[in-house]
């Protein structure tokens, strides 16, 4: 049976890439770089063999793989929806059916392959007889399972709480603020045990945290066949197949129960709210016009804007897959900031390039999410597409959007830096920080408008979880397209970082910073508009494909 | 499959069905017996609970409280038992977009653990009677309206179920389809099987359904026969005085039209 979920899952992936050339090529152009990365990694880590790092080495990267397939798909590109289990709802399938198969079809693609191999990688490198060899390639099984897992019942926990009412809001913060808090605990264990063991020793003494972990576990046990001792070695594996087993029972728990039940809240947000929700083309949203009520008479494009802004962050808050686009961010800028130590000392003497990289990713990260302005949007988009007779109007449109963003991004910043501010006593690297990471949401933000309009596709809103991506080979051309957003950001913010380079970091770039960012901004929609403009009936088309 | 008689239990059994979202109430104890073998028509106006009910009868939605017995079978305690012996045609549709008409029936049977070549055979039966036959290699996602409730239909009746949910089966459907489906529910009921299914055409329900179900603010009004439903009246009548028509509003929407402009 599981076979038929796998050959299920092959085909879907087939027919999504037929008569779609963009994906094709985005999972062509993935292929190859798969096809050269795989043995890349795969080499460099067996090169390690007989290396006094390559135990603890082993470690870490059986750690990192299994944290980053848990985490990643919260913040980026989301899981592999391509089987998407609400499909299978009606089916006869018991539970023990359903979980192998479903289990199998996330296994199916070119991500637990790549991750195979990197995690054989490791096998090569700390192995060294017959039987540990063995044990390594169980132990890289099971911790690809363990991966795969992982991400799926983060994800479908996670959706549930974002699509829950209100009332877990305050639980998904908590989980958020788990997690974050959770790697600056292990960041401020590892300074402590690297101060400990003397400088050089951080591989070993990060792996002497990590090693406790389940896929940490699995790794030592590979060590400890190629030490003979089997026993250890098979404690260890038990440990992680245990661990498998819990997750995947959770998982599929969470999805009995999310395909079961249905969305309390959008149901009475609908209900409450119709006439809030209705195209904001055509109406200005009562709680922004409010203000603008004692102006007379606004500029078209002006109250057009704003109309949007208003229905982009009532949708921030309703719809679950802006709120866990958001969630991820928010969760993925504390983990940075604290990782990259800036909560305590690394601040302090830190140079402009420290604060550079710190900042800018923040807002980079903001704007990557809109790169996809119209794709959430979804079939709804005729909406303002029947309202849009000017390039003008669509300027509007992303203007409103990104004045959402930035209302939402904006105060979170401030409230970011604010925080570092007071956790270590100083204005000027804080407020360079705060003025640096506008500039860079606003230059990604004006990037991403362009991306917005030449490079839309659909995303699809799951019961099961809000962090699908655009499906097969989508996910590919997504990854390229955040990756192109990334270095073009990069690039355009080098005059700013430049000039951060020669003067001194402080709070003029919180002039500097805003300013220059507004202006990409400004250019990015203007571009973006014209071309988005003439070319808006395949826009719409795209966007409103199912997937 | 064997013509069930009345003194078998009843194919679909709900007692005390409610379902709450927020503060709205979508069901607020629907109870309704089907007696096996009949064709039952649920009509209501729009927000009625029609769905809600359907989803939480066919275990697609878990129920706040009450039960409901398929043959006998409790859907939420015994679902693999349940599911196994109906078929249901949802609202939404939700299909693998991204497989052909075929394809989908392929697997949908395979993953019901059917035989292979059965599945095969019937998939292709279905197709032709249903006139999808040429559209049989197309993807799911390039199908039209009609075409996709058509490939929903099939998927439904795969299996040979013994009780068939239907919902709003004729909803965007021209009349073309609209025929072939028709004649295959025919021939679907003539064997003595189940069908229950929701509509706001009372045209069709009346000329398809021998029990009749009206639905209104989560609970049922009325359910009987045809001819108990409508005492002589037609449906249309009988449904708008069980249901209450709302009274006309004079002298609104006076901006509305040609002469205010």
């Amino acid at each position: 049976m599981a076979w038929q979920f796998v050959t299920l899952k092959l085909r879907l992936m087939a027919g999504a890439l037929r008569g779609s050339p963009a994906r094709l090529a985005g999972l062509i152009v993935a292929g190859v770089a798969g096809l050269y990365a795989m043995p890349a990694a795969f080499a460099l880590l067996a090169a390690l063999h007989g290396r006094e790092v390559a135990a603890g080495t082993g470690v870490l990267v059986f750690t990192a793989v299994a944290v980053n397939w848990a985490l990643l798909p919260l913040f980026a590109f989301g899981t592999d929806e391509t089987l998407d289990p609400a499909r299978l709802a009606l089916l006869p399938l018991r539970r023990r059916t359903l979980t192998v198969g479903l289990f199998a079809a996330a296994l199916t693609g070119i991500g637990p392959v790549v991750t195979f191999v990197v995690l054989l990688g490791v096998v090569a490198a700390v192995a060294d007889s017959p039987g540990s060899v063995a044990v390594g390639v169980l132990a890289a099984a099971l911790n690809l399972a363990l991966c795969v897992t992982a991400s799926r019942a983060l994800t479908t926990g996670f959706s549930r709480l974002l699509r829950s009412r209100r009332g877990s809001d305050a639980g998904l913060i908590a989980g958020a603020l788990l997690v974050a808090v959770t790697v600056v605990a292990g960041n401020i264990a590892l300074r402590a045990q690297a101060a400990r063991g003397g400088l050089g020793r951080e591989v070993d003494a990060a792996a002497g945290i990590a090693r406790w972990t389940p896929p940490g576990m699995l790794a030592h046990a590979i060590g400890d066949a190629a030490r003979g001792a089997y026993p250890l070695a098979f404690a260890g594996l038990a440990a992680g197949a245990v661990s498998v087993l819990a997750l995947l029972w959770a998982w599929v728990a969470l999805l009995g129960h999310a395909l079961t039940s249905q969305d309390g809240q959008s149901r009475g947000a609908r209900r409450r709210s119709a006439g809030a929700a209705a195209p904001a083309a055509v109406r200005v949203v009562p709680a922004a016009g409010s203000a603008a009520a004692a102006v007379p008479h606004p500029p078209a494009g002006v109250s057009r804007a704003r109309a949007v802004a208003a229905k982009e962050l009532r949708y921030t808050w309703r719809d679950p897959r802006r709120r866990a686009a958001w969630l991820g961010l928010a969760t993925a800028l504390l983990i940075t900031l604290s990782a990259a130590g800036l909560a305590t000392d690394g601040l302090a003497r830190s140079s402009g390039a420290v604060l550079a990289v710190a900042a800018c990713y923040p807002g980079v990260l903001a704007g990557v999410q809109a790169a996809n302005q119209f794709g959430l949007d979804g079939g709804a988009l005729w909406l303002n597409v029947a309202a849009t007779w000017r390039a003008r109007q669509l300027r509007a449109d992303l203007a409103g959007k990104n004045l959402a963003c930035a209302l939402v991004a904006v105060p979170f910043f401030t409230a970011l830096y604010a925080a570092l501010g007071l956790a270590v006593h100083q204005v000027r690297y804080p407020a360079a920080g705060l003025g640096l990471s506008i500039a860079a949401l606003g230059v990604s933000l004006g990037i991403a408008s362009i991306a917005s309009v030449l490079l839309p596709y659909p995303v699809p809103d799951r019961r099961a979880s809000a962090f699908g991506g655009g499906g097969t080979g989508r996910g590919c051309l997504a990854a390229l397209t955040s990756a192109g957003i990334l270095v073009l950001a990069a690039l355009l913010l080098s005059p700013l970082l430049a000039a951060l380079a020669t003067l001194h970091a402080g709070p003029w770039l919180l002039v500097a910073g805003p300013s220059y960012g507004a202006a990409v901004a400004w250019a990015g929609r203007a571009i973006a508009s014209g071309l988005g403009y003439r070319r808006l009936p395949e826009l719409l088309a795209e966007v409103s494909r199912t997937v | 499959m064997a013509c069930s008689d009345r003194t078998a239990p009843p194919a679909v059994a709900a007692r005390g069905l409610c379902k709450r979202f927020g503060s709205r109430i979508a069901a607020a104890g629907v109870t309704l017996l089907v007696p096996a073998g009949s064709f039952c028509g649920l009509v209501g106006p729009n927000g009625a609970g029609k769905t809600t009910t359907l989803s939480m009868m066919t275990g697609l939605l878990r129920p706040d409280a009450g039960t409901v017995e398929i043959a006998g079978r409790d859907v939420w305690r015994d679902p693999v038992g349940v599911k196994a012996v109906i078929g249901v045609l949802p609202e939404g549709l939700r299909l693998f977009e991204r497989l052909s008409g075929r394809e989908l029936l392929g697997y949908l049977g395979r993953l019901r653990g059917m035989p292979a070549a059965e599945v095969d055979a019937r998939a292709d039966e279905l197709l032709a009677v249903l006139d999808l036959a040429r559209d049989a290699r197309t993807l799911v996602v390039d199908y039209s309206a009609g075409m996709r409730k058509k490939i929903a239909l099939a998927a439904a009746l795969l299996h040979n179920p013994r009780v068939l949910f239907l919902d709003e089966p004729f909803e965007g459907v021209d009349p073309v389809s609209a025929q072939a489906i028709r004649a295959v529910l025919d021939a679907y009921t003539a064997s003595g099987s189940t069908v229950i299914f929701s509509s706001h055409v009372l045209e069709l329900v009346e000329s398809l359904c021998d029990f009749v179900a009206v639905m209104s603010g989560g609970q049922i009004l009325t359910f009987g026969t045809l001819a108990q439903v409508c005492q002589g009246r037609p449906l249309q009548q009988a449904f708008l005085s069980i249901v209450g028509a709302p009274a006309q509003q004079h002298g609104r929407l006076t901006w509305l039209g040609n002469s205010s402009r």
